[in-house]
């Protein structure tokens, strides 16, 4: 345990932000403050309203640990139930997704509406004239709010609204939503799940990184231009591929949405060639025909006006972190679910745009199956990344991250900062925010080998 | 008769489906791609019964061209995913073999994978089926389609590699 630890986080996250001390990805103290700290501070996605489509319909999932139930009731409201019986504690549902009018505990029969109220609580007058089932529904987390159609929850009964808390990222949800004709998306698609060894906070980093793409990324690069060869200095000649060798370029910056939030920001790059060939573009994109094309500009255009469509089509799709645990990567919608310091699980899904030629959702999920998942080739390697890292933590004799690069560059835009596309604004962003949060809270301003000890 | 006829497919069978284990784990992933038919479709599910399959993401769905992709990412020296490369021991089992026409057959078959690699192990195992087709002359068979069925297919899984 070196001084930096010893010190808090004021010395941990560096206040210029160029630097990271390597234990707030492996060391459990602070994951647990991390949870209280942030995850029952914050906003947190939980999923969209597409995973659960028809009245009854509902999904199992993991929030800060938490176990939920996302439910869709018999008035179309949408419910985060905590998964757990108010009597002795059991788990109420089971399966990761289903329809159901109720919740019965199989331990002693206790029954709930989809809605979290309790029907039914067996043997009834054992518990005396006082009994009130109103008293005991499925706990709900205190905050549930939407935008767009993602659905958010907070542990915190108190606090910034969603709105202001996505800050800069919303008008980009807005932008990400409003690129399908009927102004929604459906991830109905289903979801690859990969767990990794590694800290939760790696994959939110890595959905704005764009500097790591041309190296880690060169063999998936190579196939989709059939070429390899590198330049002096190693560099893939990605700088073939327009779109990535763009990084490079003064139209690709790098984002502080505020709150945590990031942007990796592809607007700028490739206006032209998305409006002449590709609705979408990216890597595995493959060849939307043209009348499809030309139906799915005139049904975009019927709804925000030609000027406005075109303008969406031109401006494509960028990387978005919205902090703790959502991120846009182009098409792609991922959640990161931590296990503990050092495990974490990422759900990825790929967003079909409705009301588009089912030609352009094909390729978005052509695109999404040969990246992600278990056996995604981009995704794949980022996870080994994540786990060379983590083994990487396991060493004390060098134990800092170094986050300066383009911090000379960065510029302020009218209250954003904005850096170079393969520049740590957007990493700077996370851990500003992070460091933030981590010290609203902090006892005594200082967080001691004995003082940070909190229950697990 | 008709039962000698079934054993000897099934021996055949099984031993096409052997040797393409034996490659596999032997990484000569260029040598198991000459098993592939023109028109293959290798699929690994993520939801099983999906009512509309193409709009449903899989672990793995590629074509002959995708196919090739893979193996050449492998063979490249840039697929970090499998740098170092997984180590592995198949176990193919419970053949059934049925014919079908133009000399089409259908094989059906478990798969057991102990993978090892870096310090951690994996079992992987599942349900496979594979389309075989006559091949050019030596009365051996290209594959046409296979789908492994993951025992785990829907759930969180570990970075899966390797081709299976």
């Amino acid at each position: 345990m070196d001084v930096a630890r010893l010190a808090g986080y004021d010395s941990l996250i560096e206040p210029d932000l160029e630097r990271v001390h390597a234990s707030v990805y492996y060391d459990q103290r602070i994951f647990d403050e991390e949870m209280q700290r942030i995850w029952h501070r914050v906003w947190l996605y939980v999923g969209h309203e597409s995973e659960v489509p028809t009245s009854g319909d509902y999904v199992t999932k993991t929030l800060a640990g938490e176990p939920v139930i996302l439910s869709r009731d018999e008035h179309d409201e949408i419910h985060v139930l905590v998964n757990r019986c108010p009597h002795r504690g059991n788990t109420v549902c089971q399966d990761a997704a289903g329809n159901a009018s109720n919740f019965r505990c199989a331990y002693h029969g206790w029954s709930f509406a989809n809605d979290g109220t309790l029907i039914g609580a067996t043997y009834a007058k054992s518990y005396g004239p006082d009994f009130s089932k109103a008293d005991l529904p499925l706990a709900r987390l205190p905050r549930t709010d939407a935008y767009r159609g993602f659905i958010f929850a907070s542990f915190a009964a108190e606090g910034p609204t969603l709105l202001e808390q996505l800050a800069g990222a919303a008008s980009y949800i807005d932008h990400f939503v409003d690129l399908a004709p009927e102004g929604r998306v459906d991830l109905g698609a289903g979801a690859l799940k990969v767990r990794f060894h590694g800290n939760w906070k790696m994959p939110l980093e890595n959905a704005v990184d764009g500097y790591h793409a041309v190296f880690l990324h060169r063999s998936v690069i190579a196939m989709n231009q059939k070429v390899v060869s590198t330049d002096e200095e190693g560099v893939p000649a990605s700088a073939r591929n327009p779109r990535l060798a763009n990084r490079h370029r003064k139209e690709v910056v790098t984002r502080d949405l505020g709150n945590g939030n990031a942007m990796l920001d592809f607007t700028d790059a490739n206006r032209e060639a998305r409006l002449d060939n590709e609705a979408d573009g990216g890597l595995f994109s493959r060849p939307i025909p043209q009348e499809d094309k030309d139906a799915y500009r005139q049904a975009l255009a019927a709804r925000l006006g030609d000027e406005a469509a075109d303008e969406a089509i031109a401006r494509g799709m960028s990387n978005v972190a919205i902090f703790p645990n959502l991120a846009f990567v182009l098409h792609d919608v991922r959640t990161f679910i931590p296990v503990g310091p050092t495990e974490t699980i990422v759900e990825q899904r790929p967003a079909l745009l409705v009301g588009a030629p089912r030609s352009m959702n094909e390729v978005r999920v052509h695109q999404e199956v040969s990246s992600y998942g278990p056996a995604g080739m981009v995704g794949s390697d980022d996870t080994d990344v994540y786990e060379r890292n983590q083994r990487a933590f396991d060493g004390r004799v060098d134990e800092w991250v170094v986050l300066q690069r383009g911090v000379a560059s960065e510029v302020d835009e009218g209250g954003t900062r904005v850096g170079e596309g393969s520049g740590e604004t957007s990493q700077r962003a996370i851990w500003r925010e992070y460091r933030r949060r981590m010290l609203d809270g902090e006892d005594v301003g200082r967080c001691t080998e004995t003082s940070v000890a909190v229950g697990r | 008769m008709l039962d000698a006829i079934d054993t000897a497919l099934r021996a055949t069978v099984e031993q096409f489906l052997y040797d393409e284990a034996r490659l596999l784990d032997q990484r000569r992933y260029r040598d198991w791609e000459r098993l592939w038919a023109d028109d293959a479709t290798y699929s690994i599910p993520a939801v099983r019964d999906a009512e509309d399959p193409g709009l449903t993401v899989s672990i793995l769905h590629a074509d002959r061209a995708g196919i090739a992709d893979r193996v050449a990412r492998l063979a490249g020296g840039h697929a970090y995913a499998q740098d170092p490369p997984s180590d592995t021991t198949r176990l193919v089992a419970n053949v059934v073999a049925e014919a079908g026409g133009d000399g089409i057959v259908v094989a059906r078959s478990v798969l057991l994978i102990h993978e090892f690699r870096r310090d951690r192990e994996h079992l992987w195992s599942g349900h496979v089926e594979h389309e075989l087709v006559p091949a050019d002359g030596d009365g051996r068979f290209a594959i046409r389609r296979k789908t492994v069925v993951l025992t785990n297919c829907d759930r969180v899984l570990p970075s899966l590699t390797f081709l299976v």
